[in-house]
């Protein structure tokens, strides 16, 4: 247990990190470099996260494939943003490039969802029972999406205001603020199966995960009602920045421990 | 072994894994779905069906290979 124990700290050491490290540039021509190489580095880590998890199973099993669209996900996130680098990708001329962007946006969106989709209905293929009634059930899902569509709703609103205004590139926002939306709902099944499993080894990369998509949510939130909230265009950066390490880092490590536990069992009979 | 003892030494050896809660909902279901009886009628004889219909639970979490590796440590620690 100590092991999956510190995997859960692992995420807050870093954004502890990055608080100090943001605090430290502020200000500086290096905090943007900072603040860049920061969700870089976290997407990365997520992805050999979720690597890691499918690489331990077996061609067939459930959850290799699961792990592989979550990776699939953060892949084509870090290749949309490898567009923005000054390599050359100007040359394809602004409304082809967005439409390339947009594409690789939808298609890390769908990646994210199915893969989320086969984990969080794992614990109905697997017969488990779950430890909170019919009501409790139907309350934490009225929360859970209330949740999600009071952050991502806006921008929902905002792309499709935009669409109807006959700009065509908001449809990438669009998309993305439903994929994040379908996602976040799917925190709830995730967190029951986490509950059902409370306790034992197959729980825990199902609590890292349900950190991470709640990590994810506070991304959402912060940047949809920051500046309510007071916060000026810096501070949400940061905030919002935060939380997007932190989503990225619980994947990395939701993905190892669910490698850990697929190793532990099968190295103590080799 | 007595039945209740049986039921409680699977379920002791699944909660590790499962937790408590589900550990013992498992042998429940399983005893019923496989055996046609509650945990209490257990017997040595009902477990090698018992931990088969356990197998697609354990093979969804862990894959086929770990599932397997963790059925004959459940049967060895078990019997």
């Amino acid at each position: 247990m100590t092991r999956y124990r510190a995997l859960a700290l692992v995420p807050l050491a870093w954004g502890l990190a990055f608080l100090l490290g943001s605090a430290w540039l502020e200000g500086s021509a290096a905090h943007p470099v900072f603040l860049r190489a920061h969700v870089e580095l976290a997407k990365v880590l997520a992805l050999g996260g979720a690597v890691a998890a499918a690489l331990a199973f077996e061609r067939a099993d459930y959850l290799r494939r699961a792990w592989l669209l979550i990776a699939g996900c953060m892949a084509l996130l870090l290749l949309r943003d490898a567009t923005l680098l000054p390599v050359g990708f100007d040359a394809m001329g602004a409304q082809r490039l967005a439409g390339l962007r947009g594409l690789l946006v939808v298609g890390a969106n769908l990646s994210q969802i199915a893969g989320t989709w086969m984990l969080a209905r794992a614990w109905n293929r697997a017969a488990l029972a779950l430890p909170v009634s019919r009501l409790s059930q139907a309350l934490l899902v009225v929360v859970v999406v209330s949740a999600a569509l009071g952050v991502t709703g806006p921008g929902m609103v905002q792309n499709a205001r935009l669409i109807g205004r006959g700009d065509l590139a908001a449809l990438t926002g669009l998309a993305s603020a439903m994929g994040d939306a379908v996602s976040l709902f799917l925190i709830a099944p995730l967190l029951l199966t986490a509950l059902a499993l409370r306790g034992g080894l197959f729980g825990w990369p199902y609590s890292l995960l349900t950190t991470s998509y709640v990590a994810w949510l506070a991304y959402d939130a912060t940047i949809a009602v920051g500046p309510a909230l007071g916060l000026d265009a810096a501070g949400a950066r940061t905030v919002s920045e935060l939380f997007r390490g932190l989503g990225c880092l619980f994947g990395l490590s939701a993905g190892l421990a669910q490698r850990f536990v697929v190793r532990q069992l099968r190295r103590r009979t080799s | 072994m007595s039945a209740q003892v049986l039921a409680d030494r699977l379920a002791t050896a699944l909660a590790p894994y499962l937790g408590a809660f589900n550990a013992r909902v498992m042998v429940k279901t399983m005893a019923q779905r496989s055996a046609g009886v509650a945990p209490e009628g257990l017997k040595p004889e009902h477990l090698p069906a018992l931990l088969e219909a356990l197998a697609p639970t354990l093979c969804t979490f862990v894959g086929r290979e770990s599932a397997e590796a963790l059925l004959d440590e459940i049967r060895r620690e078990v019997l």
